[in-house]
């Protein structure tokens, strides 16, 4: 609109080209966004300040589903729709979930389906929807926040997410509308935030323990290149264990059952959760929890009885470092600098133990809850292309190996685990049969021997393959793993260059059909959501407008406009405000717009006039002709 | 993007072509590569660049990893000289070793009838430690002295000893793991 671009002669308004990319960490109890901006990375708050978006969903049958605080408001009233913790389920089949032995704050629904799907009263859902809820509450915040699309974004991982992990994670973003420039594990984008703060040299041991994952991850850092060299860790291990280790401890004492009781079973991880926080500085606190019958239970929790608590799963975390400084082919006394990542390093017992363990004290400068988030907005700021590009650059791991089945339940391993990223490793395999033209290929992931102790990724088909006789066909299969450790499969016949075309059944994942569906399904929300948004932006050009025309008469409207004149702007522009404060749709606030800016259109004329008057006193007209 | 795939991995790393290595050279040196050829240095670039980038960083760790290894980069000196490896029928025929890489074995798998089991397989890793060190030295004089055929038989007994390390990995994390 006219009234804003007077502006000094010289002076443009056109804002820098800035790509608008993030980093998200997509964390089991909480989640964060974080940019750069004018340089400096920094998390997005919401409205009321706050950085931390409870990773919880709340389903209700009757509108959309709530993310976030508020989300979290119902935990206690309406447990099994309120989603927690989803990131513990990620990628894992039904059976995997069974077999933990951990309490699960959901219901599954009782079918055979592939992917598990939990119980909401919106209806079933699966992991990777619920946690593209929680992106999609992100983006939108960033959006807001940042005040335009984002080009795409870099989404946290734990470094020893395996690759069916990392593709549920990359299928929520597809769903959610975020671009994935890279999945960035973890520790890595912690030790991004703390290399680049401190321009640190040499090794670094980074201990990255949050709610529901541990990640140890050793890294060197030279000249700006973070070369991880050893990762290690355990994707289901985490201060949700601290919880679940004092709520038993709780049930013991007070001898009560609560397996079957999930509101109780709530109340008890809420009490514990609360009671695990309060023994960070005090030496003891108590916990109460309300029983439904409206009893309360006390109980007086020391801090020598959590550290027993907790001793065996805090030992875990030592033996993990222990194996990642051996795969990193270091000693203890290499490592220059040790960073505590994750708010369950809070725990004194945790860091006391990680300090013993490398000898040394353990860098807690940056907020630990918010760390991983700004290490991938640096990363996100640079993949966009905000920058020269030359002053970091991560070369990254695979952090489990990747193999083959053979004869007799016998995993191959084709790919190491701690080999560096992107990487290919080809194989040949051959007929068994004469005539042959097709092959079944099972691709595992784990450090074991036995294929039933690891983890079923896919199976492949090969088909199409030449008729030739038993042990004459070579099929050389390609294992591909790209930048963001994610598996690609090719495979080629050697002898005749036929390329065997291949068939993946992810064991455990979404198929890509499945995504397309639940794409289809969301383009209904999209519609919702595009009309929010169109109103959204409407109104933000209504508060502008407004705000420009405010700002004219305040400086010149009396001077400029006889009475008349100015009563006729004035009054279009509180029918502006009305309609902008109570319209539900943008296209009524748009010609609301157009109506103020048609009949401003002589007083802008007026102004420009008086503007370049001004600007001329004091000069000659020929100041002014080229 | 300009990248030369026809250059052997010795040449792109600007080492000398032969059995000791520069190690520090070669880490420099592939950091470099790295900082000028990674797909993050070209997510703004066109397809064919974006791609050609991930074939051209897999090209450099690929390297990276056969010179980086002692066993690797034996064998990999000897296919450069056109001594043909075939992985389903080469194996060394050396009785008195294979008896030793045997006995070995069964003294892996019977660490957790010892007292310290943990204790007891640092003292075969560092056994096979030893032997493979004793391989690396016999390479090194075989590899100096043109004797390509013996060299080939040194660097099939190494690949016994990455075996035998594998295992000894593995046993280790099982009795990790057993203890907590």
């Amino acid at each position: 609109m006219a009234l804003l671009q007077i502006s000094e002669p010289g002076m443009s308004t056109a804002p820098h080209e800035h790509r608008l990319a993030v980093g998200i960490d997509l964390g089991t109890t909480n989640s964060l966004v974080a940019s750069v901006r004018s340089g400096v990375a920094e998390v997005l708050v919401d409205e009321s300040g706050t950085a931390l978006l409870p990773s919880v969903v709340h389903y209700s049958s009757d509108r959309d589903p709530q993310v976030g605080a508020q989300a979290l408001e119902h935990t206690a009233a309406d447990p099994l729709n309120t989603i927690a913790s989803i990131k513990r389920v990620m990628g894992r089949s039904r059976q995997e979930i069974d077999s933990a032995s951990e309490y699960v704050p959901f219901q599954f629904e009782q079918d055979n389906a592939n992917v598990p799907r939990v119980k909401t009263a919106a209806g079933p859902r699966t992991a990777v929807e619920i946690s593209a809820e929680i992106l999609a509450a992100l983006k939108a915040r960033a959006e807001q926040s940042l005040g335009g699309d984002l080009v795409g974004a870099v989404i946290t991982v734990p470094a020893y997410f395996d690759d069916s992990q990392r593709q549920a994670t990359k299928d929520a973003a597809t769903l959610a509308g975020v671009n994935v420039f890279r999945l960035l594990n973890e520790p890595t984008a912690a030790a991004i935030a703390y290399g680049l703060d401190q321009g640190a040299e040499g090794v670094i041991a980074v201990f990255d323990l949050g709610g529901g994952t541990f990640d140890i991850s050793i890294l060197r850092l030279r000249k700006g290149v973070f070369e991880v060299l050893a990762t290690g860790g355990d994707s289901a291990l985490g201060g949700d264990d601290f919880d679940q280790a004092i709520a038993q401890w709780w049930l013991q004492q007070s001898g009560l059952q609560a397996a079957s009781d999930h509101q109780l079973m709530r109340s008890v991880l809420t009490a514990a959760r609360q009671a695990k926080e309060a023994l960070t500085a005090a030496d003891q606190t108590t916990m109460q929890v309300a029983l439904p019958d409206g009893d309360s239970v006390k109980q007086v929790l020391s801090r020598e009885q959590f550290d027993g608590l907790i001793k065996g799963l805090v030992k875990k975390t030592t033996v993990a470092c222990r194996r990642a400084l051996r795969d990193a082919g270091i000693e203890k006394s290499d490592v220059t600098e040790v960073v505590m990542v994750g708010g369950s390093t809070r725990v004194p017992l945790v860091r006391k133990d990680v300090e013993t363990f490398f000898g040394r004290s353990a860098h807690t400068g940056i907020d630990p809850d918010q760390v991983v988030a700004i290490g991938a907005a640096i990363q996100a700021d640079i993949l966009a292309g905000n920058k020269s590009g030359d002053e970091m650059l991560l070369l990254d791991v695979i952090p489990l190996s990747l193999g083959i089945e053979t004869m007799g339940g016998l995993m191959e391993k084709i790919i190491d685990r701690n080999s560096t990223i992107p990487l290919a490793r080809a194989q040949e395999f051959t007929t068994y049969k004469d005539g042959q033209s097709a092959m079944r290929i099972h691709v595992l992931q784990g450090e074991r021997e036995l294929v039933s102790d690891c983890r079923s990724l896919a199976t492949f088909d090969l088909t199409g393959l030449p008729p030739l006789v038993a042990g004459a066909a070579k099929i050389r299969v390609t294992f591909q793993v790209d930048a963001d450790g994610l598996l690609n499969v090719g495979a080629q016949e050697v002898n005749t260059g036929v390329a065997a075309s291949i068939e993946v059944k992810p064991s455990y994942g979404l198929t890509d059909k499945e995504i397309e569906t639940m794409l289809q399904d969301s383009m209904a929300h999209a519609k919702d959501d595009m009309e929010a948004r169109s109103l959204r932006e409407q109104q933000v050009e209504a508060d502008r407008v407004v705000e420009a025309i405010n700002a004219a008469l305040e400086k010149d409207g009396r001077q400029l406009l006889n009475a008349a004149e100015l009563a006729q702007i004035t009054t279009s522009r509180d029918q502006l405000i009305d309609v902008r404060n109570q319209a539900g749709d943008p296209d009524q606030i748009k010609s609301a717009i157009k109506q103020l800016e048609t009949i401003s259109e002589e007083y802008v004329a007026r102004r420009m006039n008086a503007s370049v008057r001004s600007m001329m006193q004091g000069h000659k007209v020929e100041e002014f002709q080229p | 993007m300009q990248f030369d795939f026809t250059r052997n991995y010795f040449e792109l790393f600007d080492l000398e072509q032969r059995y000791a290595i520069d190690s520090d050279k070669l880490a420099a040196c592939y950091q470099q590569l790295q900082s000028e050829y990674h797909p993050d240095r070209f997510v703004n670039a066109d397809d064919q660049d974006r791609r050609l980038a991930i074939q051209v960083t897999t090209f450099i760790n690929e390297a990276h990893d056969t010179l980086r290894d002692e066993q690797s980069r034996a064998r990999y000196l000897l296919q450069l000289q056109g001594i043909p490896f075939d992985s389903d029928q080469d194996t060394t025929q050396d009785m008195e070793f294979l008896v030793a890489q045997m006995e070995l074995r069964e003294q892996i798998d019977e660490v957790d009838q010892h007292q310290e089991p943990l204790d007891r397989l640092d003292e075969l890793a560092s056994e096979a430690r030893k032997q493979k060190n004793d391989l690396v030295q016999t390479y090194q004089q075989q590899y100096a002295a043109e004797d390509w055929e013996q060299a080939k038989e040194t660097v099939l007994k190494m690949q016994f000893f990455a075996r035998l390390q594998q295992q000894i990995n593995t046993k280790q994390e099982i009795l990790e793991d057993q203890l907590l």
